[in-house]
């Protein structure tokens, strides 16, 4: 228990749970697409809240409670994905984007678990951008201050980002 | 349906974990908001730490190495100072000799240390006890002034430290002193020549007094 929070107004234990566990569910799933692996994403959200509990304090009430968790998850996820990290492959994949079209359509029949599979394929710093653009959609601004990068990064990794999803939900994903 | 609302349909229907939210409480009752110092407060907090004892340690060696040069200073205030040691030199064509015989076992030394203070004369050779320390000590005399050559067995833990810091000391109660180790002794040259001149000295003496220590 935090028993020094608790003497300052607004940043006690229960405000906390009350401003932040009702993001705990698009938290966790925001994590699945991140991370593609369940058991990883479940404790990378509890990570996030142990964190956010503990940074609490520098937490500014009546500012975005969700961007702050999904900044912190960034951040966290970042840990959790590196052993997954192969740089070579990852410069392969953002050549071959070039040729991908971007005008095709989404097949219907595709499962959930087909596009997430599809998502788990897409390397993470556009599979980052695209969850939190077009998942989670928060403006470029909101992704270029959590991630801490420009705005026209956001948009190249964003535009790749759909170019490789793209190219796992029609088949012509990479490796395939 | 676009690829964006099917991305988004197939994220949030995820299924979350019906433990999850308890998992947190648990975790949250284990951990709570970090308290005290920031990351640049524990940034400074670590830098002002690391000074502190990098003074301590240079404090410590500083104060040691005074004690270990006063080990040689002592002696030289004592004998040659306070006018306590044999009058050799008033012996005349016997007076080297006498010295040799003051010296004990450490007698073939005389002459090699002798021959790097040329133009100096010799007062006094002997061996002495002073504040219940056994001292090997070599008097001589440049114009007024008089130079001690002493060595003395070291003792369990007299070590010169090593320091981040140099430690010149060469002002210690006014007199120029300079040390070298010499195996299981400590040498010292104590005068009250310039302090660059006294390790000079001390540099020539060295090597010599080594050889008869074994070091």
């Amino acid at each position: 228990m935090s028993p020094a929070s608790h003497s300052i107004p607004g940043k006690g234990r229960a405000d906390f749970e009350r401003v932040a566990l009702p993001f705990l569910p698009e938290i966790y799933r925001t994590a699945v697409g991140l991370l593609g692996n369940r058991t990883e994403a479940k404790d990378l959200a509890q990570d996030v809240f142990l964190q956010a509990w503990k940074s609490f304090d520098q937490f500014e009430p009546g500012t975005n409670m969700r961007a702050w968790l999904h900044k912190i998850l960034v951040f966290r996820a970042s840990h959790f994905r590196r052993k997954f990290w192969r740089f070579a492959t990852f410069g392969n994949k953002e050549e071959e984007t070039q040729d991908i079209p971007v005008n095709d359509a989404v097949p219907d029949h595709l499962s959930d678990k087909q596009v997430m599979e599809a998502l788990a394929a897409v390397p993470p710093p556009f599979k980052e951008t695209l969850v939190l653009a077009d998942v989670r959609e928060f403006t470029y601004q909101e992704i270029a201050a959590m991630l801490k990068i420009p705005v026209g990064t956001v948009m190249s990794r964003l535009s790749r980002g759909r170019k490789l999803l793209r190219a796992g939900l029609t088949g012509r994903g990479l490796g395939r | 349906m676009n690829q964006d609302e099917r991305l988004r349909r197939a994220v949030n229907k995820e299924p979350v974990p019906r433990d999850l939210e308890a998992r947190v409480r648990t975790r949250l009752d284990s951990g709570g908001p970090r308290r005290g110092l920031s990351g640049f407060g524990r940034l400074i907090s670590s830098l002002a730490l690391l000074v502190f004892m990098l003074g301590a340690t240079q404090y410590y060696a500083v104060q040691k190495t005074r004690d270990l040069l006063r080990v040689g200073l002592d002696d030289h205030l004592h004998c040659a100072i306070e006018g306590a040691y044999p009058r050799q030199a008033n012996q005349g064509q016997n007076g080297k000799a006498a010295a040799m015989t003051a010296m004990g076992p450490y007698s073939p030394m005389l002459q090699p240390v002798l021959d790097q203070f040329p133009g100096d004369s010799l007062v006094s050779a002997h061996r002495c006890t002073v504040n219940g320390r056994d001292y090997v000590h070599m008097i001589l005399r440049r114009d007024q002034m008089l130079i001690s050559v002493i060595l003395t067995k070291r003792r369990d833990g007299e070590s010169f430290p090593r320091t981040i810091i140099p430690v010149h000391e060469s002002g210690l109660a006014g007199y120029s002193i300079s040390s070298f180790g010499a195996g299981g002794y400590m040498g010292y040259v104590v005068s009250s020549l310039p302090g660059q001149v006294n390790d000079r000295l001390a540099g020539l003496v060295a090597p010599v007094v080594r050889r008869y220590t074994g070091a």
